[in-house]
This record gives structure tokens, C-alpha cells and sequence, in this order.
């Protein structure tokens, strides 16, 4: 099969496809990268391997893909037999892309106000914190609907790529000081996610016992 | 923030880089004890440091000592000597610095979470701890007054992954620590290495506290493993601190509360009461709460 | 560390969003304090905080009818008491280790808690009626502002009665009630509980009172 993963454990971003990975039982290649302190998705060698110097990458074969959420979209249109992590019905398939879209884009801010204080990257952290807050809002509206709708998951009626695309930084959203005691749906959300078979921690997202 | 005016804290080298973190021509601005400094790495890659004052100006000069990785200052006039650590001088170790990583809390919460080993089960399960051995057994704690440092000793904790090399492995093993405090703001401990019982891992974190509840830790290790890399064993440790942060963000209060009425230790906690008394005695207040700092 | 707190009845949030083996933070008037339940039983209401070392204990997990604490694992029952300390599996916790509790009731579907030491205040009394969640909406204004605009009735009908504890009550245009209880959570940060009454087409109704709701806090955050 020849999957081939470029990751760092601490990014959510890798960990979103750790996710998707372990809930299809795929067996992959893991290339560790010194993100932290050795800056090594900027040198010249992994330039390389994707210009824009980020993580996580995927080698899929012949294919090469960057940004995660790209990444979860091959996986699930490539590896899922039961089609459920990326349906394609009209009703679901585009609200399906549009939070996952939402993951890669306003969601950021959190991943932003994490690096931030963890790691000491330096940018407004203030303007972090408050976008992380407008986007945590957006979200627990959402899920609050859809909890008065009967239903638990972003999508439709179980988890879909746009849950494990929004997850990671959602639940590391504290590490950056965006606390979640105004999202009440949201933790809802986060603990039935962890609950789901193959669920896999990371550091700062503990497994339940 | 203002400066400390704590002599205690301000009598004491502080890290505020790790060696090679400024570049020959660059600069870093951080903070220390409330005190806003420069460090500047010259194109023939001297370092030199300043305090900076609120108009950005430079002020006085900082002395600075590199050593374990790391970069410290000292804004005091008499210091506290950096401590002797023999591990790092041995040809065969694999010398790690894993950065650092920003905390909001006292220094002294990062210290005493490194000294506990009750936690280890539950916050680095299946790693560092298991939870079907979760007792933690009688250990000795001492005050080497020579060198003024508190010391638990005799520290066994059975875990399943001790270390990167045990995890590849492998197997579990009870592994055997000791601690050790070298200042108010720095601590390490040692660890037997996985297949050579007679030598030990060294792991010490370096605190820059930048305000009472905010501070950089500093990993800096010096490890006997021939088989991963740096940067797998920067995974592992980096894996492990991350998930102590979650808690050490967590604690209430952050500064570090004194009086024996406020929090119940148990005998797993004799490392942590040595540590508070020992903190007691030194009658430094910077990080402390407030109604017991006296 | 002790605080005195003032003998009254706070909404936390609504019943059914504590779910099951969940704890959870809220903060009452400023004061942390951690939401836990068991498999079946009643909401607990608690101080944020291990008195071990300190830990939220919002963050920590429960199993059986028991909240432990994330840190070091020290288990704790439903009436305060440290039943278990996994560092010493043998020793049985003296009953002076203990988190500190506070009184629970429930109201139309809306958790209340008072935090007095030893409460006197009356409860708000349950009616015969049955109540459905709606939602829980945080809105980054005083109490006092969201207080004005619930006693003129939030948009859901010309007017509201103060039943006391912060809870408001609109008769809406179509047949039923909504149950408004205001949590001053931290100043300029106040906390909405909103349950309607079980009659006819609930679940419709929920769904556009939540939307009103999403509005109306739109509306306060905008002036």
C-alpha cells in the first residue's frame, strides 16, 4: 500500500490524520520531523517535499499531498469502503466540506494562540483568542442545533471527516488559553468523540480509562 | 509587569535561551522576573546581553554562562553557582535540548509535578505508569546542606515504557529515580537506563520565570541510548511534558500556597513537603501566595 | 483560602446537557466549580479544586457513581469524602479529606445551586409542568443589561415574571412557556438557561427559540 506520513506528534494538524488513520485500520509509515526546536519543516530537504514547509505531508504511492484536510479527503475517498466518513449525498457532502473548511481555516486561530504560549511563536495572541472564540461560538451554535435536530455529530448521523478535522484543536483549545466554559454543546461533542472505537489520544487529549 | 525585587529569586542564573537559539546577527527579546532583556548573538556568534528598559533603550549588561544546552543570566550581584551535573561531560550520551515550553504558573508548581511520581500513572498512562500498579513506595528525602539542594532517594515506580529505548522494547521495568532540586527554579532527576542498571539518564528542566505565573521550562537531557535519534527522544519527552501541562495550568491556585492547612500531602508526597520547606527557608516570596509568603 | 459566599440559589446550566460520567466546569458569579454525575443520580455541584494538590477537578473523570481527580487519581463520592488515594491503594483516607459541596436543586429542567455554607434561601418550586431544554446562551454583557431585557420578556412575549433565583418566565404567542434563569457567570459575562414547556410541537419550537436566542444575544453584544 506504501502510506507514508510526514508528522509531528504535538500538531493537531498531523493528528487529525492520525485519527482518520486509526479509524480505518491503516497501517502507514511514520517519518518523525523535528519540528520543535529544530525547525526541520523549514530546511531545504523538506522545502522539498512541500514548498510551503508545513506538516502534516502524505505520500500516498506516486500521490504527494499537503494540508490535512486535503489529506482527510483522499483518505476517506480512497480508503473507506463504507463511505461514511466522507458521504456523498447532496445533503451531506457539501455541509461536510464546508466545516471541514471551517477546520482548516477559522479554526486556526486556536492552533495560532497554541503555538503561541506553548511554544513560544510570537504573534497576536490576543486577536488569536478572540478569533478562536468567534469560530468555538460559531461551532457550539451549530452543534446546539443540531443536538435539539437529535443529532450528535457536525454531519448527519454519525462522525464524518468534518468531526475529525474539527476536533484536535478544539480539544487542545485550553493549551492556548481558550478556556470552554461557555461551549457547553462543544464539550458535549468532544467527549463522545473521544468515546468512539479506535479513538487515540494525544498529548493533552487523554484516552478515558 | 514590574521587576522582582526579590533577592532570593534575582540572586540565582536563570535560563533565557537554549545554546544556538539566537543566530549570529539576530536577537531575542524576552522577560525575566519581570525584567525585559536583550540577547544579541554577534556575526562571529558571541552572545551578549542586556536589560532593556520600557523605551526599548539598552541598559545595564547581563553577565551570561552557557552550559547544558542551555543560556543563563543573572540579574543579581551574588548568584547561586550552576550545579555540577557529571552526565553531560560523557562522551557516549546523547546530549538533547527539547526547547522550551511556555507554562502559565509559578515555577515551583513545574518543580514539584517533576518530583511527583504519583501522577505518572494516570497523566502518562501505559507510558511512564500503569494503572494496575498504581502504589507508589516508601522513599528518603534529604537536604545535602553542603550544596543547599533537597534530594529524594531510593524512588522505585514500576512503568511500561520508561524511556524511548524501553518503548521500543518493549518491555516494563520498575524503574529507579532520584531527584534532585538545584535552586528554586531548576530540578532533575536520574534515571537507570534501560539495559545498563548501573548508569543513569539525566533529565533536568531549567525554569525562566517571567512573571510569579508565567515561565519557559527548559528540557535539557543527557541520555545512554546508541539507537534513536535526537529527535525521537525530543518526541518522547516533549509527548510527556505536554501532557503535565494540562495539569500545571490547571492547579488553583498557581502561586505556590505555603501554609501545611491548604493542601494534604501523603507519604507519596514526602518530595514535594521536603521541597516547601526547604522553599520556606530560603524566605523567598517570589511565586508564593500571598498570605503565607511570611 | 476561604470565601464567603452569599446565601442564593445560581443557575448553573440545564440538566440534560450534564450528561452521564461527565464533570464539567461553570463559574458562578465569578467562583469556579466543577458539574459532575454519575451513571444515574443527581447533578453535584463542587469547588473546582483537589484538595490534594489543587487540580480542577472539572477535568477529572468519573466512574461508578465517583469523581476522580485527573492528577493523581484520588477518588471521591457523591457526598465529598476521598474513598481512594491509588498512591496508597490500602489506606482508607482519613474523612478529613474531603471536596468541598454545595446544595443542588433542580428547576424546570435548569440546574441550581447555592453556595452559602449553610443555605437557607428557598429553592425555586417546581411546577406540575414538564419542561424540555432548549439551550444554554453566554452573552458578554452584565447581568444587569441581560436582566432588563428578559424582564421585558426576550422577545418571546410582551412580558416576563420574576419568579426570583434570576428566573424569568414569558408566556409566548402559541400555547406554553420558556423558562429564561440568568447565571451571573463574571462581570460583563452573563449566562442564559432557557427551557420551554412540553406542549404540542416542542421540538419545533425549541428549535426557533434557540435561533431567537442566538439573536437576542446578537442584539445585547451589538449596543
Amino acid at each position: 500500500m506504501g502510506l507514508r506520513l510526514y508528522d509531528y506528534t504535538l500538531s493537531g494538524s498531523c493528528y487529525k490524520v492520525r485519527l482518520l488513520m486509526n479509524f480505518l485500520g491503516l497501517e502507514y509509515e511514520r517519518v518523525p520531523v523535528d519540528f520543535y526546536p529544530g525547525r526541520e519543516h523549514k530546511t531545504p530537504a523538506f522545502l522539498e517535499i512541500n514548498a510551503l514547509g508545513q506538516l502534516p505531508v502524505l505520500e500516498d504511492g506516486a500521490l504527494r499531498l499537503r494540508d490535512s484536510q486535503a489529506i482527510l479527503c483522499h483518505l476517506a475517498n480512497t480508503y473507506d469502503p463504507s463511505g461514511k466518513w466522507l458521504p456523498r449525498d447532496s445533503a451531506s457532502f457539501g455541509p461536510v466540506m464546508m466545516w471541514v473548511m471551517f477546520a482548516g481555516g477559522e479554526m486556526m486561530a486556536a492552533s495560532a494562540a497554541r503555538l503561541h504560549d506553548a511554544l513560544g511563536y510570537q504573534l497576536d495572541v490576543e486577536r488569536a483568542r478572540a478569533n478562536a472564540h468567534v469560530a468555538f461560538r460559531i461551532l457550539d451554535d451549530h452543534l446546539t442545533e443540531r443536538l435539539l435536530q437529535g443529532g450528535r455529530w457536525i454531519v448527519g448521523e454519525h462522525p464524518t471527516i468534518a468531526d475529525i478535522a474539527c476536533f484536535p484543536y478544539t480539544a487542545l483549545s485550553g493549551d492556548g488559553g481558550i478556556g470552554q466554559k461557555d461551549y457547553p454543546a462543544i464539550r458535549n461533542w468532544l467527549r463522545a468523540f473521544r468515546r468512539l472505537p479506535r479513538f487515540k489520544a494525544a498529548p493533552g487529549i487523554p484516552e478515558f480509562a | 509587569m514590574s521587576v522582582t525585587v526579590d533577592q532570593i529569586a534575582l540572586n540565582q542564573w536563570i535560563v533565557c535561551a537554549w545554546m544556538g537559539q539566537v543566530a549570529p546577527g539576530a536577537r531575542r527579546d524576552t522577560v525575566v522576573l519581570g525584567q525585559r532583556i536583550r540577547l544579541t548573538c554577534l556575526v562571529d556568534g558571541a552572545l551578549a546581553c542586556h536589560e532593556l528598559a520600557a523605551d526599548g533603550s539598552a541598559g545595564r549588561q547581563l553577565p551570561l554562562i552557557q552550559r547544558y544546552e542551555m543560556v543563563f543570566t543573572t540579574l543579581g550581584a551574588e548568584p547561586r553557582p550552576l550545579p555540577e551535573i557529571a552526565e553531560f561531560t560523557e562522551s557516549d550520551r546523547k546530549i538533547v535540548n527539547c526547547g522550551s515550553v511556555g507554562v502559565n504558573t509559578s515555577p515551583y508548581r513545574i518543580i514539584e509535578n517533576f518530583l511527583d511520581m504519583a501522577h505518572l500513572c494516570f497523566v502518562h498512562t501505559d507510558v511512564l505508569g500503569s494503572l494496575d500498579n498504581t502504589e507508589v513506595y516508601s522513599y528518603k528525602t534529604e537536604h545535602r546542606t553542603g550544596l543547599d539542594e533537597v534530594w529524594a532517594t531510593d524512588c522505585a515506580f514500576f512503568q511500561p515504557a520508561a524511556s524511548k529505548a524501553a518503548a521500543v522494547s518493549g518491555g516494563g521495568q520498575l524503574t529507579h529515580y532520584k531527584y534532585r532540586v538545584m535552586s528554586p527554579f531548576s530540578v532533575m532527576l536520574y534515571k537507570n537506563v534501560y539495559d545498563e542498571p548501573d548508569r543513569d539518564d539525566v533529565i533536568c528542566v531549567f525554569i525562566q520565570p517571567l512573571g510569579e505565573t508565567q515561565c519557559f521550562a527548559y528540557m535539557t537531557m543527557a541520555i545512554v541510548d546508541a539507537n534513536s535519534t535526537v529527535g525521537e527522544l525530543i518526541d518522547f519527552q516533549q509527548t510527556i511534558f505536554l501532557q503535565d501541562r494540562v495539569i500545571l495550568e490547571n492547579q488553583r491556585p498557581a502561586l505556590l500556597p505555603l501554609a501545611t492547612s491548604a493542601e494534604i500531602p501523603t507519604r507519596a508526597d514526602l518530595s514535594s513537603i521536603a521541597f516547601r520547606r526547604w522553599l520556606k527557608a530560603t524566605g523567598i516570596r517570589f511565586g508564593i501566595l500571598r498570605a503565607e509568603a511570611a | 483560602m476561604q470565601i464567603t459566599h452569599s446565601d442564593r440559589w445560581l443557575a448553573v446550566g440545564l440538566e440534560a446537557q450534564f450528561e452521564p460520567f461527565s464533570s464539567q466546569p461553570a463559574v458562578l458569579d465569578g467562583y469556579g466549580v466543577a458539574v459532575w454525575r454519575g451513571p444515574t443520580g443527581p447533578v453535584q455541584v463542587w469547588e473546582d479544586r483537589c484538595p490534594h494538590r489543587g487540580m480542577r477537578l472539572s477535568f477529572g473523570f468519573v466512574k461508578g457513581d465517583r469523581l476522580s481527580c485527573m492528577y493523581h487519581g484520588w477518588s471521591f463520592q457523591p457526598d465529598g469524602h476521598c474513598r481512594r488515594i491509588p498512591a496508597h491503594p490500602d489506606l482508607e483516607p482519613p474523612k478529613t479529606i474531603c471536596a468541598k459541596t454545595f446544595a443542588v436543586t433542580i428547576f424546570r429542567g435548569i440546574v441550581f445551586a447555592n453556595l452559602a455554607a449553610a443555605p437557607e434561601a428557598p429553592p425555586p418550586v417546581p411546577d406540575e409542568s414538564a419542561w424540555a431544554p432548549v439551550r444554554s446562551i453566554y452573552v458578554n454583557r452584565s447581568i444587569e443589561v441581560v436582566r432588563a431585557r428578559a424582564a421585558a420578556g426576550a422577545g418571546f412575549g410582551p412580558t416576563a415574571c420574576d419568579l426570583g433565583a434570576g428566573v424569568y418566565e414569558v408566556a409566548t404567542d402559541a400555547s406554553g412557556r420558556v423558562t429564561l434563569a440568568l447565571q451571573p457567570a463574571e462581570p460583563g459575562r452573563t449566562a442564559m438557561h432557557v427551557t420551554s414547556e412540553l406542549t404540542g410541537s416542542a421540538g419545533e419550537r425549541r428549535l426557533d427559540i434557540a435561533r431567537l436566542l442566538v439573536s437576542l444575544r446578537r442584539d445585547l453584544e451589538a449596543h
